[in-house]
């Protein structure tokens, strides 16, 4: 008698919550699919803003590795979750703007619905602290004079190897690609004498003490102010790895409301200006309205971009 | 690292607190590395919100204790009940479950306890002497020269074929083409998926070892029947052997915590193959070389010292060159970043005090995983005391729960069932398992750093021979091979003498 008491207000717990959902939301743990491997990248970002969104909406926050084929695992897995707004993902501009061009993967751009964006670096062009090189022109010309030349950067689809396709195709070069791996292993293989040049994000010198020749962002950056960008040397490349909290798509407006608002107050708590300026990253905030119109925006950009620049996988 | 900066480094681990915290993060290491499925990756991710509200230092001091207990942790059920709680603690099974089913447990964990706390050690006191320098060496390995080191780690395969090159060989291309599974991160393209986008992610070397290692080991027993289960007398706590037995095996140790710490520092090999081929090199050069796989301990000593030898090995790059060395210090440097400090070619050279308080820490971290080690054991050791049809039971939970929370993929609990069937068949057939092992984990850092040197020396394969690391281990890898052939003409010279 008793347990059957207790299994039926449980029963009706479970039942009037679902109702009760919206009005009360989050009342249980948030869970944020991260698609790269704890210690990425991508992971510590993501790992910052759980924390203070946590911290700023009281409420239980799980990040969630879920790794394998460059993101589009996680990604997928994000894609076909319930839209009930307890299972969020949190992914860098590729994976959602590049990868569904690329590849089948089972989700495109109608698959999500964007929270927020809260980090956008520039890639920029490093080489050994003992190159020859010092400038942007210098490679060119090296490249052009039929030098053997290499660039190193991730997987085929990573914003590292679609910045140098755009460099290449901008300048109308060419030059051997070495799909190595990302921040470390790219700094690992210049040093090692594989690589000439790689196209990672501007924190590439103040982490692994290389030589920076040239920023593919919009303007300047902090730290790098003596480094001139593209756009300065008279080429249209502009080329940043922008960071998301995404949902799946149908998740209803109130809960994106909320969680917009949320990562809106999270990205200004000290512990995240400070965590990001830690790990190298450049703090840009979009609400969910602007992240929307920008997402799909970004999304068209590369798809049109890839097939001008080259860039494309083989036949599945 | 000088006096100063020593006595700094304790002041800072004067901290009750610090002390205390890595305390309980020894035993929660312990446990989550225990815990099949869990592994050193997830220990540590799975504490690292903890270390937000911590002062810099306790962090570190926490993540270290971790990391080297959760290594320490997976060779208990190695020896327990044959699954490896971590894939690092895969070549304890081999001589720890006889030792345990023979009725020496307490002896396997003495000196596997031992042989971590070693193998540890060795490597903080290498990290401490000569991380610049052997940063400076990492930074030589290339692709090509990388390819030349796992070429010839893969010749580890002979010595764990148990007189059979033939079936090994068989088993080590086997795990080399499981490997090749998945998106090729060097084109993008999908490989053997046949459309299935779950086959995208490639195998994950957890739900393979654990079918093959654990599952098929309980399916063999379910063949036996209970008649030939029955039980010797039980050990249970945990024994440190008398010093003359330790000093024995002073060679293995020694070589097992070498080669962890060098393959800890060189990028593409990891834990699990430097455990497994500490253990080859052990077999291949000990006189009991016919005892291992039946409960020799100096086979355990082998696997477990140079596993806990990569700990010390797989932080130099991490701190020296911001550059981590394995899944495991990449979570590290992660959480070192957090915490505002930015491991990479400037921290030695600016946080010295921060780089001595690593070193102390890591050490304080081996001795409390001894005894943490040495007091848990007796808590472990007692799951043997169960029927033994309980035990079976939970080791087939254990093993597909470890699957599934590896990826929370349903996909690995059907590959942890394959493999477990799979590797039924090929015990009856006599095939080793322990090369489909080596070649799974070796075949992806195997052709990709292939492939990359190709690319690099725009296909000349020649080329290769540019670098003399590259020719050194491919000429190491030759004397291997022909090693058997020239070993049949040697004595026969010696007789015509």
């Amino acid at each position: 008698m008793r347990t059957s008491a207790i299994a039926l207000i449980a029963g009706l717990g479970v039942a009037l919550s679902a109702t009760a959902a919206l009005a009360d939301y989050p009342e249980s743990p948030i869970e944020v699919i991260i698609p790269y491997g704890a210690g990425g990248n991508s992971d510590t970002s993501g790992r910052i803003l759980i924390n203070a969104m946590r911290d700023v909406m009281g409420a239980d926050f799980v990040p969630l590795n879920v790794t394998g084929a460059g993101g589009t695992v996680g990604t997928a897995q994000l894609a076909g979750s319930d839209p009930d707004g307890y299972t969020l993902g949190y992914n860098p501009i590729a994976t959602v703007t590049v990868q569904p061009h690329l590849r089948p993967v089972p989700y495109n751009n109608e698959s999500f619905a964007p929270v927020c964006m809260i980090a956008d670096n520039p890639t920029s062009v490093t080489v050994a602290p003992d190159s020859p090189f010092e400038s942007i022109d210098d490679l060119i010309a090296a490249a052009k004079g039929g030098e053997n030349i290499v660039a190193v950067g991730g997987a085929p689809g990573s914003m590292t190897h679609i910045t140098q396709a755009m460099i290449a195709d901008a300048y109308g070069v060419g030059w051997t690609y070495l799909p190595a791996g990302g921040g470390g292993r790219a700094a690992a293989s210049i040093m090692a004498g594989e690589a000439t040049f790689a196209t990672d994000t501007s924190a590439m010198e103040r982490v692994h003490g290389l030589k920076t020749l040239a920023v593919a962002g919009a303007e300047r950056v902090e730290g790098l102010e003596d480094v001139p960008t593209l756009k300065e040397q008279g080429v249209d490349v502009v080329s940043t790895i922008w960071f998301g909290l995404f949902a799946p798509a149908g998740t209803p407006d109130a809960v994106l409301d909320t969680l917009s608002a949320a990562c809106e107050e999270a990205v200004q708590t000290d512990s995240f200006i400070e965590g990001m300026a830690n790990a190298n990253y450049i703090v840009r905030f979009m609400g969910r309205e602007e992240f929307g119109d920008f997402f799909q925006a970004e999304y068209v950009r590369n798809r049109e971009l890839l097939p001008v620049i080259g860039v494309e996988l083989p036949a599945q | 690292m000088g006096i100063d900066a020593f006595i700094a480094a304790l002041g800072l681990l004067a901290d009750p607190w610090a002390i205390l915290i890595m305390l309980l993060a020894t035993v929660v290491g312990m446990i989550v590395g225990a815990l099949p499925g869990l592994g050193t990756v997830t220990a540590l991710a799975m504490i690292l919100p903890f270390t937000f509200v911590l002062t810099g230092p306790q962090a570190i001091g926490l993540l270290l204790a971790i990391y080297v207990s959760s290594v320490y942790g997976g060779s208990i059920p190695a020896i327990l009940i044959n699954v490896p709680g971590t894939p690092q603690s895969a070549a304890t099974t081999f001589d720890g479950y006889p030792m345990a089913k023979a009725g020496k447990a307490a002896e396997a964990l003495g000196w596997v306890t031992v042989a971590s706390t070693i193998g540890g050690i060795f490597s903080m006191i290498v990290l401490v002497f000569a991380a610049p320098q052997l940063a400076a060496l990492a930074v030589q390995f290339g692709s090509i020269e990388t390819f030349a080191l796992i070429v010839f780690s893969l010749t580890t395969i002979a010595w764990v074929s148990a007189g059979n090159p033939i079936k090994g060989l068989l088993a080590g291309v086997i795990g080399v083409i499981l490997s090749t599974v998945g998106v090729d991160e060097l084109s993008g393209a999908d490989r053997f998926t046949f459309g299935n986008f779950a086959l995208s992610a490639g195998f994950h070397v957890v739900p393979i070892l654990i079918g093959l290692f654990a599952l098929s080991e309980v399916f063999v027993t379910a063949g036996q029947g209970i008649s030939t289960t029955a039980k010797p007398i039980i050990s249970t706590g945990f024994k440190i052997a008398r010093f003359r037995d330790w000093w024995a095996m002073k060679r293995t140790i020694l070589r097992s915590s070498v080669l962890g710490t060098f393959l800890g520092v060189l990028p593409g090999v990891g834990a699990t193959a430097a455990s497994l081929i500490g253990y080859a090199q052990a077999k291949s050069a000990s006189p009991n070389s016919e005892n291992f796989g039946k409960g020799e301990p100096e086979g355990i000593v082998a696997s477990e010292s140079a596993n806990n030898a990569v700990t010390g090995g797989a932080l130099v790059p991490t701190l020296a060159l911001g550059i981590p060395g394995d899944a495991a210090t990449a979570v590290m440097l992660g959480a070192l970043v957090i915490h505002g400090i930015t491991p990479g070619f400037q921290l030695f050279n600016r946080n010295p005090d921060l780089v001595s308080f690593i070193f102390v820490a890591l050490l304080v971290a081996n001795i409390m995983m001894l005894i943490v080690g040495a007091m848990m054991a007796q808590v472990f050791s007692r799951v043997l005391k169960l029927p033994h049809a309980l035990v079976m039971g939970g080791v087939v939970a254990l093993s597909l729960a470890g699957s599934y929370v590896i990826r929370f993929s349903v996909l690995d609990v059907w590959v942890a069932v394959m493999a477990g069937i799979s590797g039924l068949l090929l015990r009856y057939a006599n095939v080793p398992l322990a090369p489909i092992v080596i070649g799974f984990i070796l075949g992806t850092p195997l052709e990709t750093n292939l492939r990359q040197g190709l690319i690099v020396t725009q296909m000349q394969p020649l080329k290769f021979l540019e670098s003399p690391i590259a020719v050194g281990f491919f000429t190491l890898t030759l004397i291997v091979v022909l090693w058997p052939l020239l070993k049949r003409y040697l004595p026969k010279r010696r007789t015509i003498d």
